[in-house]
């Protein structure tokens, strides 16, 4: 009896001692759970879950949610980018060390040859290399290590509008094969159907409501490959399998001869090389009047659910027994390094979570291929997507290399110079390939080192800013101490920068390139064919836009001057108001009345029985449009400023000016304008200065395009900064274009000083 | 008889004017305030009232957000500038100390530079620090402004010098005197700054864009060009954001615009 007393004794105390040691462990979980790491995780838009309107996020907000009820004291916060700036925004928080730990995306060729990205191999378990697709895993590696958890599996496809092919009496192609001879074919009886009077000049000329109906559409964007296989189904390619150039090679050049072929058809419009996909997606899928396009998979959703159409998928043209060479492209979500490896390890636990064979399923609603075998055959009952299988297993990938974006802004911007008709062919493309060349001979190194170390410069700058205002303390000057904090602050955010960018200009320092004082910079700038471009432009913007500006002003402030009472307050104020407005709300308005399908403009155009302009698409207009609603805003300030110079003309002068007899529009000529000279010289100085540095008018309504149409100076600035990682090239053009405003400055200030003698 | 029909004439050409410079805000309010089925339909209906736009717009939850990041970040702003360009501003203009002009001159020549040649080394300069993706990496690096000091001096500079002498006798600090007479003084030529300013800060783009990185921080302008990238083709929701966006600065202006058409003024005549 004691004895078991003493064995429940001593089983109670092991107990006591277990329940203890669990306690203590439990606590320590606890205390860990206290400290709370919080992963972040970027990532794209997605798909509308069923009954969401705007929220493309709401599966990962649900799959955050499981994985952090799984592992608890993990918290994940998720930012969301957009599909159009996402990747600037990535790459410029990868080199300036703000990254965040897990990121959506192709395997991240930049990062890994910044030594960004932590290989996943030592946490890629047996089971999950025999569960993935070979291929899937294949296209995150490189040099034999992977960086990457594949998600899904994805390319484009070439659609056609089977209803369209029917009523012209076309037969599809069978099993979706065709050659080029053949499409040309097919599209040519098509084209004869829609418009069956244009053989006939003069009916073509009155009948103008049908000119506009082509059967195709084509698109050459960058990051945009979905019309690349058509220029290469005659074998050709724009980087060979050498890793050389080949866009000057005679199969690529008959491809781009073929599709100007087509254009001069008119199988396709004229301005095929500045349309975008949004336009020929609207005139494909929305308004049915295409009768092929090619888009990514995602047009097998949209048309089966939200547009129906009666569309089939097939093959690109390409020759008997050659691949029809679709472009693919495997997703993922890879993990940035980290020093704590704690950290490293759940951010890997999170990727592989949300890339798991369960997960997958729910890629049914993104049309998108699984990467896993665990994931099923989930579009068994699916026939678009089991055909765009089959065509997949005959697709290529772009060229994997860290440089591809450098190579494919400059091809395409030569195609589509090539394809609106301003360079022959060849000429185009070899001088897109000496440029390619350049890039491509350019050896891969590291800026992220170097730019951690560029801000020594700054940290002297507040160094002395601290200084001052203890030397202005100790000499007990009021005056001084109050300065310091404003002038500490211009000094450090403002003449920092400044200095550290006239370094920049004179320094080779690009991605990949960082190295001595040059002056490369400017000759590189002087050679950039885009720069030149956005000089010319720029030039004519403030050529064009800021004397009907100041114009318009004067006009509008005579006028109102005129005015007496309410009237006058009501107009002054109606004209100042939509100056209040921010450029980027008036831009998006003007991007909706551009719009080429739906906009104001061309929906008046149709119902007026004219042409459709293709406002920001066309390349010959696109500038023309940025001008306009350059033109057309609000003359606000200049008019005030112009309002407030007429008050001071004494009124002496016009009782002189009735007395013989001058009447209104003579008084106004002969002594109001000459009078205002000093206003309208200021007002045009310093609207010359602001016109100089548009910007976000242009990033918001055509990005630069089409084929760099509608470049100005400071959006190069900023893309061969951010897009390019060329600082060095784009320090160099800012500075330029210091250089121009200094200039104009200068002589304001010396007409301004005229002014002033004449005044007295 | 003429000048009446001169009246007229001048109407007719300013309301034209009118139309043209103030259509597209106008579009864009109909826009918003149409059905988003009436768009869709070919041809649109336009003008069928509905508030769906707004209600999908406010429901998708971060326009609120926005809105206030964009408060917070011109009022802060405007605050700073005020005190720290008012204070420069006295300084400059009292201050008898050595290499005044020189420094003012300096500060002046700042503003010639124009913003997109200094945001490439001040981004990397502010990641390094950390100080980039909230809210302070959009108002540290406009917290004083070479632009409104130059004009608050400009202003104090024609306050008679007599009144902070009298003052001194009476043994007021230099502090007192800004507080006490030189800043209340100067009251007007600091409101219209400082509207001038909220409303640049308001509109601001191109700086939030490159800094901000969380949705949760994004400024108005900003969230509104990621609405405009990914919902591409729904002008309704889009315009029905710019018309958010756009309210507050029309009722500054329908508040302020006394404030604002005077200093304009002002401006005009130095």
């Amino acid at each position: 009896m004691k004895n078991s007393i003493a064995i429940i004794l001593r089983q109670s105390r092991l107990k006591l001692l277990l329940t203890a040691l669990l306690i203590t462990i439990l606590h320590c979980s606890v205390s860990h759970a206290a400290e709370e790491i919080t992963l972040k995780i970027w990532d794209f838009p997605r798909w509308l879950e069923p009954g969401e309107n705007t929220d493309r996020f709401t599966w990962m907000n649900r799959k955050i949610k499981e994985f952090e009820a799984q592992n608890p004291g993990v918290k994940v916060d998720l930012t969301k980018l957009t599909w159009q700036r996402g990747h600037e925004k990535l790459k410029i928080a990868a080199v300036s060390g703000n990254y965040p730990d897990v990121a959506p995306g192709v395997v991240p060729l930049l990062f890994i040859r910044e030594n960004l990205i932590e290989p996943i191999d030592e946490y890629l378990s047996g089971e999950d290399r025999a569960d993935y697709f070979p291929a899937a895993l294949k296209a995150f590696e490189v040099k034999g290590k992977t960086y990457g958890w594949p998600w899904y599996m994805g390319g484009q496809l070439l659609y056609v509008n089977a209803d369209i092919f029917a009523s012209a009496g076309v037969e599809l192609p069978v099993e979706g094969r065709w050659t080029p001879e053949e499409f040309t074919q097919k599209m040519a009886q098509i084209k004869a159907y829609l418009s069956p009077t244009e053989s006939t000049p003069a009916a073509a000329t009155q009948n103008t409501k049908t000119q506009g109906h082509y059967p195709l559409g084509l698109y050459f964007q960058k990051d945009e490959t979905a019309n690349l296989p058509f220029l290469m189904c005659f074998g050709g390619s724009i980087i060979d399998r050498d890793g050389k150039y080949a866009g000057d090679s005679e199969e690529f050049l008959k491809g781009i001869k073929w599709i100007n072929q087509l254009r001069e058809m008119q199988i396709i419009p004229p301005d095929s090389g500045g349309r975008s996909a949004n336009d020929i997606w609207t005139a494909f899928g929305r308004e049915k009047r295409l009768a092929a396009g090619a888009f990514g998979l995602w047009g097998i959703k949209a048309m089966t659910d939200k547009f129906p159409t009666n569309f089939e998928v097939v093959h690109y043209p390409a020759q008997p027994g050659q691949p029809s060479g679709s472009f693919l492209g495997t997703s993922g979500f890879y993990v940035f390094k980290n020093s704590d490896k704690k950290r490293v390890k759940l951010a890997m636990q999170l990727a592989r979570f949300l890339t798991l064979g369960e997960q997958q399923r729910d890629l049914v609603h993104y049309t998108q291929f699984p990467t896993r075998n665990s994931a099923g055959n989930i579009y068994a009952d699916n026939r678009h997507m089991t055909a765009a299988w089959k065509i997949f297993q005959e697709g290529q990938s772009v060229f994997a290399d860290s440089r591809w974006p450098q190579i494919d802004e400059e091809v395409t911007s030569a195609i589509q110079q090539s394809l609106l008709g301003r360079f022959d062919p060849l000429t185009a493309m070899r001088e897109s390939g000496e440029r390619v060349k350049r890039v491509l001979s350019v050896e891969s190194g590291s800026i992220s080192e170097d730019v951690s170390k560029s801000s020594y410069f700054a940290l002297v700058i507040a160094i002395i800013s601290l200084l001052a205002m203890v030397f202005a303390l100790l000499s007990r000057q009021a005056h001084l101490i109050m300065i310091v904090p404003a002038v500490s602050l211009t000094g450090l955010f403002l003449f920092y920068p400044l200095a550290d960018a006239l370094l920049l200009a004179f320094r080779d320092y690009r991605i990949g390139e960082v190295g001595g004082y040059t002056l490369a910079n400017f000759i590189r700038a002087w050679n950039d064919p885009r720069f030149i471009i956005a000089c010319k432009n720029t030039m004519l913007y403030s050529f064009l836009v800021v004397p009907a500006n100041v114009f318009t002003a004067l006009v509008v402030a005579s006028l109102i001057h005129g005015l007496r009472g309410k009237t006058k307050s009501f107009f002054r104020a109606a004209y100042y108001l939509p100056g209040v407005a921010s450029v980027v709300v008036l831009t998006m308005v003007w991007r909706w009345l551009f719009n080429t399908e739906v906009g104001l403009f061309n929906s008046t155009l149709r119902w007026f029985g004219m042409n459709p302009i293709g406002w920001l698409s066309d390349p010959s207009v696109a500038f023309f449009s940025v001008i306009i609603s350059g033109i057309l805003k609000s003359p606000g300030g200049a008019m005030l400023i112009y309002l407030a110079s007429m008050a001071n003309i004494p009124n002496s002068l016009y009782e002189a000016a009735d007395l013989e007899g001058a009447d209104a529009f003579k008084k106004w000529w002969h002594i109001t304008v000459p009078l205002l000279g000093g206003t309208t010289t200021f007002l045009m100085i310093t609207g010359v200065i602001a016109a100089l540095q548009v910007f976000a008018q242009v990033l918001m309504l055509t990005d630069g395009g089409p084929g760099n149409s509608t470049q100005v100076v400071v959006l190069r600035v900023y893309t061969s900064a951010f897009r390019d990682f060329d600082f060095g090239l784009s320090s160099a053009m800012a500075l330029i274009l210091f250089a121009a405003i200094m200039v104009i400055t200068i002589i304001q200030r010396r007409f301004s000083r005229q002014e002033v003698e004449y005044l007295a | 008889m003429n000048l009446r029909n001169a009246h007229y004439v001048s109407l007719t050409f300013l309301s034209i004017g009118l139309i043209l410079t103030a259509g597209p805000l106008v579009w864009m309010v109909i826009t918003a305030f149409t059905s988003p089925d009436a768009l869709a339909a070919t041809p649109p209906r336009y003008g069928e009232f509905s508030l769906e736009n707004f209600k999908v717009l406010l429901s998708a939850g971060s326009i609120l957000r926005w809105t206030i990041n964009s408060f917070l970040v011109s009022a802060a702003v405007t605050l700073a500038q005020t005190i720290f360009n008012s204070l420069a501003a006295f300084g400059f203009s009292v201050g008898r100390f050595k290499g005044r002009e020189s420094i003012f001159m300096i500060l002046l020549a700042a503003m010639m530079v124009p913003g997109q040649i200094v945001m490439l080394p001040l981004f990397l300069f502010m990641a390094k620090w950390g100080l980039i993706d909230n809210l302070w990496s959009v108002i540290l690096p406009a917290m004083a402004a070479p632009f409104g000091i130059y004009m608050v001096r400009q202003y104090m500079d024609s306050i008679p010098l007599q009144m902070s002498e009298a003052a001194q006798i009476d043994g007021a600090s230099e502090l007192q005197i800004f507080t006490r007479i030189y800043f209340p003084l100067s009251m007007p030529i600091l409101a219209t700054s400082g509207i001038f300013t909220f409303i640049a800060q308001w509109n601001a783009f191109l700086w939030p864009l490159i800094t901000l990185n969380s949705e949760k921080y994004y400024t108005l302008t900003v969230g509104l060009s990621t609405l405009q990238d990914q919902q591409i083709m729904d002008f309704g929701l889009l315009m029905a954001g710019a018309t958010l966006a756009a309210v507050p600065m029309v009722i500054v202006f329908i508040f302020f615009s006394r404030y604002m058409l005077e200093g304009m003024r002002k401006g005009a005549i130095q």
